[in-house]
């Protein structure tokens, strides 16, 4: 078995320092590692061949002096080692490394399986995998936390009485944010893994000796048979057109709630502080639960068009055209799409529109897809054209449409079939890409969620365009009518503003609870689009193969949500200013109904009143959640060391002298016994208040 | 002689002296000034009053009145303290440096820093790292504890056997004696020999003879290059007996830190880490470091092949700061996770010639086996310094281990008084272990001390019944 493993040599992020003076990068001591993610890649193909036996070959392309990354690669016990080095290559986006990458791996020769790490921790976008698969144009699955390999489809038989044997499938779970899913896919493959899969090895002083005389390749882009246009900065479909830094300092806003007042004043500031961040989902849940629910007449009131309720096959034409005359009724709508740029706004011809790929769960749609339409809706008003809400499921509510146009959307294109009950890549994105080569969107925006920031890549590599990960925000170019793609990169230390100026569509992923949904509007009209898209008959060549190349076998779900400290967005911490176990309660209660994981310091843990996975600080957790929340916490040196990379801190000690008041944004100097309990009341009223009123308005 | 207790004028006097905000008497926040890192259960005592004072005017002043007026005063730096110095057992004022955290000044020149004592000694070096230098004293509670506490235990580190302990580092003291009285000893000062070293006296008194304010410390060139060592041996012997092998061959590691399997285990465990520590029996970690990368790496490849020459399993490397980090990360936590799965245990801090190490682990499953016990066992081995570790084992009852524990402390003292040992080589004796120090001391030894304590604080105010006890009870 042949084994690429695919590594990236990154700065320290984690140790990456903002100059406050000067606002910049302090990049003096800074080493150059193996990105961390990518020894999990690394230590999972060695694991593979322990067990199977294989040959592994490490591929970066970087720098020279990457050549010491792939050292280590070889030091951990790898075979052979690649380094793609070119000047032409400096300034690659995602998109052209993968292309690089893809040559670089048909150049190496036959391979079973390629593993990649999640993403590297310096660009942070994940795309590189899932690109390099489809320019490859073999399957994917990314987020993988365990494998296992099989001789052939379904032949669940594990090494015959341990003698090796060669695998031709493999079965992969795949974290997911609602649980895990269990996949089967067909080799050769590209699997993306995460952390949990295995423990990255160290180097042996035998690995080491290896290492330093083994031989690594250099190729450039002549060995690749690549031009100066192929790669680098030309190559490129994306341009960095801005850098700036993030504000770094901490507001520190100040509340004593010494008295009724104050304390009601502290508990209105803390919920509107928690509202301007997103942590209250303001979308009905009603409008969410209801996917597999038979369609009833209770909606029939609705307002969305029926007429195009019919399944309708995206090969009519008529179809499609009827749907653009009903978004924009002035325009006529025979004419073929075009992917020019806005200024064509008073031609004829109708615009391209704006999509978001809405996202759904086991529970229906997910809100970050209501967060989506708020974020297009912004760019298709300032584009002056339509949007649409593409969304791939085995079928689609009315009420679910119903939300979509509610929220924002001035059309919905629903791709319906069996084949899409869960998240395969590659089967979504054949579906999605057919789609886009008959409508043409301009921009397509997709949640950087699991799902799409492994079904982006894939597109995008598809299309030829570039793509940006995990936006914070976006915007419209004045003048050009380019999507302005703003997004934090080096662990947050620096925001970049990125465009592609001369590829359709643009497109970008945007990271989940980054905006507001608006607030939905159950009068506004839309169109409906159904179509069943790609039977497998009618499918082009090459699809159906893929369709049967990954199945999912089944999903583990989990229903608590995830009790994971370090990847919490909100976490409520609670120390000794609690004063007994039962009062521990106080924070639970307002974590659950924020939706929260609960933190605690060390000397709530030491007492017993939760257990010590929950303990955040130096000898705990180190955490970065978007809030954080900590009541009776005096903040000790050693407890603040596991938040400094915590977004938003807020404090409620009674102590105003308390060290954690000088860290926190939000401080509110007041007795927690009082503050918690109206504090989660207030919090749990809101969400049941909006789902009563959204069930009103529906 | 008889101490008084804190009343209603003395706090007053205490308010005006460092201000209303630095005089704590909330029993909640007196808690935390009430323990250290050793247990609670069996060694808080709660102070009457905490005072945080701002400035060595306030903290001579402080000391004034509680000469004057009789008052036990405990001083305090980050209370990491593993032999129980900053609790206050009488009661009184607990005397708390944390906010006397000032650089005064940094000199590139002669490559001093001058620094209030309440710095948290971590913070030393994130000051001056980019200059390309450090302070080489630090113990492994770096990020925790304070500059004081490490002059007054005169702490030892994961790097002693190359860079010493933090005595090697003090160069001069501001100090306030226990009659109050302000004095600068010591000074940028190469060499000194006007009169008794004063300065070193001090280093390693444990808050007994009075409080350091700030201090001059020699700050060294930040080595380049590092190189670490995870070796793996099948037995706590076969690692340990390498030590003196490596020490002997001319090679300098900056540290070798031994850790058995249950150690390594415990805080793999807490820390979500996997080493394969599948047949090992122990471990040594050992660093290399130096200006020239090339020369640490060769002189990391020899020690390695030596350790495997000696036998070991295998060499793990860590050549950059994340892979190193891991492997330290491992060490350090070591005492934190025993803290946390096993509760009821004495941290014991013994010390050997480096020559006799080997002779220990033999002693300790001696003691372990006959005490009904188990003794797992880490630390710098290097020094001869091991951090044998007392646990109480779940089924054994609290009873038997009160009788239990003291028999097994005296059976291991006496085990290492035997090896040229002696009980504690970087923690201390302070409350903890002052009826052990007692009885391995010679009375003539123990006379010295004692003189010395009374004549610098002939009323015993300065951080009574530490170390070993005078005539003198709560009033
Ligand atoms: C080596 C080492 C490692 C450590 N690692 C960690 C670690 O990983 N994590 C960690 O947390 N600690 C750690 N510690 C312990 C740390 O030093 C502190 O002791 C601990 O964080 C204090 O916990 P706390 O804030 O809950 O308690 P306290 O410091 O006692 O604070 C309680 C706070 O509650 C407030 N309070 C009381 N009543 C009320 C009320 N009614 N309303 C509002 N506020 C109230 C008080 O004003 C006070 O500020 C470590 C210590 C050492 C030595
Ligand atoms: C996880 C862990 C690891 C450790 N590792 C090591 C190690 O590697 N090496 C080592 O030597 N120790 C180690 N220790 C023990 C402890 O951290 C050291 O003894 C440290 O020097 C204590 O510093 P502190 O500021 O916490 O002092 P405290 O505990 O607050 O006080 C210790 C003593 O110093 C006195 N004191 C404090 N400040 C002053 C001052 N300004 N003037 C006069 N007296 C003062 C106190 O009265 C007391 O007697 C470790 C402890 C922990 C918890």
């Amino acid at each position: 078995m042949h084994i690429i493993v695919t590594i990236k040599q990154v700065p320290e992020t984690d140790k990456v320092k903002m100059d406050p003076e000067t606002g910049t990068m302090v990049r003096s001591g800074l080493e150059s590692i193996v990105n961390p993610l990518d020894l999990y890649a690394i230590e999972e193909a060695l694991v593979l061949k322990e067990r199977f036996g294989a040959r592994i070959t490490v591929l970066s392309m970087g720098p020279p002096d990457a050549e010491r990354a792939l050292r280590e690669a070889l030091s951990m016990g790898c075979d052979e080692a690649v380094l793609l080095t070119d000047r032409v290559f400096a300034g690659s986006d995602t998109w052209a490394t993968s292309r690089v990458l893809a040559e670089a791996v048909k150049k190496i020769g036959a391979f079973e399986i390629i593993l990649a790490g999640e993403r590297a921790t310096d660009g942070d976008t994940g795309q590189v995998g899932p690109a390099l698969a489809a320019w490859l144009g073999i399957p994917v699955i990314s987020y993988a936390s365990g494998l296992e390999l099989f001789a052939d489809l379904g032949s669940a038989g594990a090494e015959k009485g341990g003698v090796p044997f060669a695998p031709s499938t493999v079965r992969a779970r795949r974290l997911t944010e609602e649980g895990y899913q269990i996949l089967e896919t067909e080799m050769p493959c590209l699997i993306t893994v995460v952390k949990e899969i295995a423990s990255p090895r160290l180097p042996t002083l035998r690995g080491k000796k290896f290492a330093r005389s083994a031989q690594v390749l250099r190729w450039g882009a002549r060995e690749l048979g690549l031009g100066t246009e192929d790669a680098g900065l030309p190559g490129s479909p994306t341009r960095v057109t801005k850098i700036f830094y993030p504000k770094v300092s901490r507001d520190g806003e100040r509340l004593v709630a010494r008295d009724e007042e104050g304390i009601a004043r502290a508990v209105n500031r803390i919920f509107a502080l928690l509202e301007e961040k997103g942590c209250l989902s303001s979308v009905p849940e009603a409008a969410l639960a209801t996917a597999h629910q038979e369609r009833t007449s209770l909606y029939s009131k609705a307002s969305t068009t029926h007429e195009n309720l019919e399944r309708a096959s995206l090969d009519q034409e008529a179809a499609r055209n009827h749907s653009a005359a009903k978004l924009s009724p002035t325009e006529p709508s025979a004419a073929e799409l075009s992917a020019s740029s806005p200024g064509a706004a008073k031609s004829a011809v109708p615009k391209p529109e704006v999509w978001i790929i809405a996202e759904r769960r086991h529970v229906g749609l997910d809100s970050v897809s209501f967060e989506l339409l708020a974020r297009a809706r912004t760019l298709a008003d300032a584009l002056h054209t339509s949007l649409a809400a593409i969304v791939v499921a085995p079928s689609l509510a009315d009420e679910e449409v119903q939300a979509l146009i509610a929220y924002g959307a001035d059309s919905v294109i629903a791709l319906e079939s069996l084949n899409f009950d869960d998240f395969v890549c590659e089967t979504w994105a054949d579906a999605l890409f057919a789609l886009a080569r008959e409508r043409k969107p301009d921009i397509v925006l997709a949640a950087a969620t699991t799902t799409g920031r492994t079904l982006m890549p894939y597109l995008a590599a598809k299309f030829g365009t570039g793509l940006t990960a995990d936006c914070t925000e976006l915007a419209i170019e004045e003048g050009t009518g380019l999507l302005l793609q703003t997004r934090p990169a080096i662990g947050g230390n620096i925001m970049a503003t990125i465009k592609t100026p001369k590829h359709k569509p643009q497109m970008a992923t945007v990271r989940p609870h980054s905006a507001q949904p608006l607030s939905p509007d159950f009068e506004r009209k839309g169109i409906v689009l159904r179509t069943q898209a790609l039977q497998p008959a009618e499918s082009r060549a090459g699809t159906q193969q893929i369709a049967v190349r990954t199945r999912v076998l089944s999903m583990e779900r989990n229903t608590k949500g995830f009790e994971n400290l370090e990847g919490a967005r909100m976490v409520v911490s609670g120390g000794r200013g609690l004063k007994k176990a039962e009062n521990f309660k106080l924070v639970r209660e307002l974590a659950d109904a924020l939706g929260a994981v609960v933190g605690a310091s060390r000397e709530a843990v030491d007492r017993g009143w939760i257990s010590y996975p929950h303990q955040v600080g130096l000898s705990g957790k180190t955490i970065s959640p978007e809030i954080y929340l900590c009541a009776g916490i005096s903040g000790a040196i050693q407890h603040l060391a596991g938040i400094r990379t915590a977004k938003t801190i807020i404090s409620i000690n009674s102590d105003p002298e308390a060290p954690i008041h000088a860290v926190a944004d939000l401080a509110v100097v007041g007795d927690l016994f009082e503050i918690l309990p109206r504090l989660a009341e207030r919090v749990r009223s809101a969400k049941t208040g909006i789902s009563t009123e959204g069930n009103h308005a529906l | 002689m008889l101490y008084n207790r804190v009343t209603e004028e003395i706090i007053r006097e205490l308010a005006v002296i460092a201000g209303a905000r630095n005089v704590l008497l909330d029993p909640a926040k007196l808690e935390a000034y009430s323990h250290d890192e050793t247990s609670k259960e069996e060694y808080a005592h709660m102070p009457e009053v905490v005072v945080t004072p701002e400035s060595t005017v306030a903290v001579a002043a402080i000391v004034k009145l509680a000469n004057r007026a009789h008052i036990p005063l405990t001083p305090r730096g980050a209370g990491s303290g593993l032999s129980g110095g900053a609790i206050p057992v009488f009661g009184g004022i607990v005397i708390s440096l944390e906010k006397m955290n000032h650089v005064r000044e940094i000199d590139y020149e002669n490559l001093t820093m001058t620094v209030e004592t309440g710095i948290v000694t971590n913070e030393i070096n994130n000051l001056v790292k980019d200059k390309g230098l450090f302070y080489a004293g630090y113990p492994m509670s770096l990020e925790t504890c304070m500059l004081g506490g490490n002059i007054a235990e005169n702490a030892g580190g994961g790097k002693a056997i190359k860079y010493g302990v933090t005595s090697r580092y003090i160069l001069g003291l501001e100090f306030v004696t226990p009659a109050g009285d302000i004095v600068w000893l010591g000074g940028k000062l190469a060499k000194d020999v006007t009169g008794y070293d004063l300065v070193h006296l001090i280093v390693g008194s444990e808050g007994t003879l009075g409080i350091a304010t700030a201090a001059i410390i020699k700050l060294i060139g930040l080595p380049a290059a590092k190189s670490d060592l995870l070796v793996l041996f099948r037995s706590p012997q076969e690692a340990i007996s390498c030590v003196p092998v490596i020490l002997s061959k001319g090679l300098i590691p900056t540290a070798i830190e031994f850790m058995d399997r249950r150690s390594v285990e415990t805080s793999c465990a807490y820390l979500n880490e996997n080493l394969p520590y599948a047949q090992c029996g122990a471990m040594l970690l050992i660093e290399m470091d130096g200006r020239d990368p090339a020369l640490v790496e060769s002189e990391a490849e020899a020690v390695g092949d030596l350790c495997m020459e000696q036998g070991a399993i295998e060499v793990y490397v860590a050549d950059n700061r994340t892979t190193q980090e891991r492997l330290w990360a491992i060490r350090r936590n070591i005492a934190e996770a025993f803290k946390v799965y096993c509760p009821v245990q004495s941290l014991e801090d013994i010390v050997v010639p480096p020559a006799s190490i080997p002779a220990v682990i033999p002693e300790l499953d001696r003691i372990a086996a006959q005490f009904g016990i188990t003794i797992p066992c880490y630390g710098h081995a290097g020094d001869g310094n091991l951090h044998a570790t007392l646990v109480k084992d779940p089924e054994m009852s609290m009873e038997d281990w009160h009788r239990i524990e003291p028999q097994a402390l005296e059976a291991l003292y006496e085990a290492i008084s035997k090896l040229g040992g002696k009980i504690s080589g970087e923690h201390g004796i302070g409350l903890k272990r002052k009826e052990y120090m007692k009885r391995f001391m010679s009375p003539v030894e123990l006379e010295l001390l004692k003189a010395i304590k009374r004549a610098w604080d002939p009323n015993l105010i300065m951080n009574p019944g530490k170390m070993f006890d005078l005539e003198k009870g709560i009033g």
